[in-house]
């Protein structure tokens, strides 16, 4: 789908969705009027240092951005892979910078060795539990297994960060369709308890308040308590508490909480634990943080009918089904999965996918 | 003495007072006629003997200030049962650790908190299955399996294992049929190197012979061994990496464990030190394993 015309869209949001579908389809994309009237105008430096690492991860992309930085041009090229090492600016976490890498990781043309180095644990994205326990398994559903590894080398709290990540991920010549529609009941909880630089019992008191909630729902509760001592531990103290709900269909939910100054752990579990019982409670086969990969990876697919039933869409979801509209020129049926119950909000995503292949994969 | 200890008591008694006022106990009848009975008991007492807070506290029930008679308390005698009405909220603070699970979930805890995703997820099977109890099947897989491995040996000793030397095509010699024969069942008793079988028995057959006549055979088979390594380079069929095939004459192939050093008994020195193992010092000093069996002086036992 190569092809030499130019998507414009303007505004700072939604930045990453736009590149990435910008490199899977290979059109030029344009952005204008990145914060034009903020007051530091232009590109964050996160989102600078996003693009830089876009560009070691492809080959031949061309990224221009203008003098004021309101505006950046990308020419997408080929997504090589192979080893590539990156430091990430300590304003967002890793997680900023490897949701987008995970959507076109699986396509490139050597497989993924990325090693990010910075914040792993933030309260504004993912942290690198969540994405090791939650979103990899996503891409599980669509044939990506063997050679997908997450390995958390140290961790690193805001402000100071020291963490240090490697992603690898394997190639695949396609995706295949996904047919996922029953959400199933919700059969174990899992969860990941970590503290950094500061009294190792947080992690203790953190999985016991979030037992005292969780006990009375199922018995397979196991929340396990992750240490890391020493200079694996980072440069700030922090302590954080990341949730799965796994159903019988292994359909995840998840949320977590990271610590604040003032707070006590126990408030930072309940948090936790309420959020993910509201998750739960939206329903769905897919939580909403991931509902973009999902939908991704569901157009990417071999041209056959996938389904995916869902809660209702974030606004990043809505937004992202419209960006696919530009990019792919596909959309979604969405329908309401029982007409007849006006309580229950989940949603039918069903589309055709676009027979996307790996053509850049080196095949010896 | 008896006005120090009846102050102490008169202060202990008034804090527990306080502390229990601090309970809603709502029992004024009865503690009445008990408290007006035991004053009577006490009189026959000796006071610098302590019996109790109970006899204390009624003998100093008069002098209390702070006594309202609205709000009695409760006290342990240690005699009369009590039977309140209302119970103390019991609160625990317990430590709740989770011990059951801790067995089956280590491998699961392994496998959730290991870096390969495909492992993440492979515990949907991993569910804490019981042990089953592996003596009983394990007897009868061994009963099987020999009865089994029985009639495996008695097929292949029949068709494959020996019969390498009865085929036709060879046009094998009787002799030579009869070596190769020999040799095959030396290789399965383990008695020789596989492969080697036939030669050990030729060899063995070879030193019956005379002085003259074994060296001679000796001469004409490395002759006949160089030859075949000059034709094979000479048409291309040799390489270093094959030079085993061609080198059968050698029989010193244990060369490359060739002991490094001095070996001076124990130890092993390195860096300017020696290197002791404890078995090492254990056997030196004459300890260890037999350290318990002789700690009272046994010489007679080895003298007898």
């Amino acid at each position: 789908m190569e092809s030499r015309t130019s998507v414009n869209f303007s505004g700072h949001q939604y930045l990453r969705q736009r590149l990435v579908l910008s490199i899977l389809t290979g059109k030029h994309v344009r952005i204008d009027k990145i914060r034009s009237e903020d007051k530091d105008p232009g590109l964050r430096d996160y989102e600078v240092s996003l693009l830089r690492l876009l560009e070691k991860v492809t080959n031949g992309s061309v990224i221009e951005i203008s003098v004021t930085g309101t505006a950046v041009l990308l020419k997408p090229g080929v997504v090589s892979g192979g080893p590539v090492t990156h430091d990430c600016p300590l304003s967002r976490s890793i997680g900023y910078f490897l949701e987008p890498l995970i959507m076109i990781a699986p396509f490139s043309k050597k497989p993924f060795q990325l090693t990010l180095r910075g914040i792993t644990t933030d309260d504004n994205d993912l942290s690198v539990d969540l994405i090791r326990t939650v979103t990899l398994p996503h891409l599980q559903l669509f044939g990506i297994s063997d050679g997908l590894e997450l390995r958390i080398k140290r961790r690193g709290a805001p402000p100071e960060g020291g963490g240090e990540v490697q992603f690898l991920c394997p190639i695949v010549k396609e995706v295949k369709t996904l047919n996922f529609v029953d959400p199933g009941k919700i059969k174990r909880i899992r969860g990941i308890a970590h503290a950094v630089r500061v009294n190792p019992q947080f992690s203790n008191r953190m999985i016991d308040a979030s037992r005292s909630v969780l006990n009375r729902f199922i018995p397979d509760i196991y929340l396990y308590s992750d240490v890391y001592k020493g200079d694996e531990s980072g440069k700030s103290p922090g302590y954080a508490l990341s949730l799965l709900a796994e159903s019988t269909t292994s359909a995840i939910h998840c949320s977590e909480a990271v610590s604040t100054p003032g707070e006590t752990p126990e408030d930072i579990a309940l948090l936790a634990t309420r959020a993910l019982l509201s998750e739960i409670r939206h329903g769905g086969c897919v939580d909403r943080k991931h509902q973009s990969l999902v939908l991704l990876m569901m157009i990417l697919g071999s041209e056959d009918i996938g389904q995916c039933r869902m809660g209702e869409p974030s606004v990043r979801t809505i937004q992202f089904l419209r960006d696919i509209k530009i990019f792919f020129g596909s959309v979604f049926n969405i329908t309401p999965v029982d007409p007849t119950d006006s309580s229950n909000t989940e949603l039918l995503y069903s589309c055709l996918g676009t027979g996307y292949v790996n053509v850049n994969r080196s095949l010896a | 003495m008896e006005d120090e200890g009846a102050r102490l008591l008169d202060l202990l008694q008034a804090h527990g007072q306080q502390f229990l006022n601090s309970f809603d106990l709502s029992q004024p009848p009865r503690k009445r006629q008990r408290l007006e009975e035991s004053p009577e008991e006490l009189e026959n007492e000796d006071f610098e003997e302590w019996r109790g807070f109970s006899n204390a506290a009624v003998s100093t029930y008069p002098s209390e200030e702070n006594n309202n008679d609205d709000t009695p308390y409760e006290y342990d005698d240690g005699f009369t049962a009590s039977s309140s009405t209302k119970m103390p909220n019991v609160v625990v603070f317990s430590d709740s650790r989770q011990k059951p699970s801790e067995q089956f979930s280590k491998a699961q805890k392994k496998a959730f908190m290991s870096s390969k995703v495909a492992r993440v997820t492979s515990i949907t099977e991993a569910d804490g299955t019981p042990h089953r109890d592996e003596d009983d099947t394990q007897n009868d897989h061994d009963d099987i399996s020999n009865a089994q491995n029985d009639a495996l040996l008695h097929r292949l000793v029949h068709t494959k294992l020996l019969s390498g030397s009865l085929n036709p095509a060879l046009n094998l010699t009787h002799a030579q049929r009869d070596k190769a024969l020999s040799g095959r069942v030396s290789e399965l008793a383990g008695k020789t190197k596989l492969g080697k079988g036939e030669v050990a028995i030729r060899a063995a057959e070879r030193n019956k012979a005379s002085k003259r006549v074994r060296e001679g055979l000796l001469r004409k088979k490395d002759e006949r061994e160089k030859q075949q390594l000059e034709e094979a380079k000479n048409l291309g069929n040799y390489h270093p990496t094959i030079k085993k095939l061609f080198d059968a004459s050698s029989g010193l192939s244990d060369r490359q464990r060739r002991v490094r050093g001095l070996g001076m008994g124990v130890g092993k020195f390195s860096g300017g030190t020696l290197k002791l193992s404890k078995e090492e010092i254990n056997s030196v000093t004459g300890r260890g394993v037999h350290g318990a069996a002789k700690h009272g002086h046994n010489t007679s036992r080895g003298r007898r």
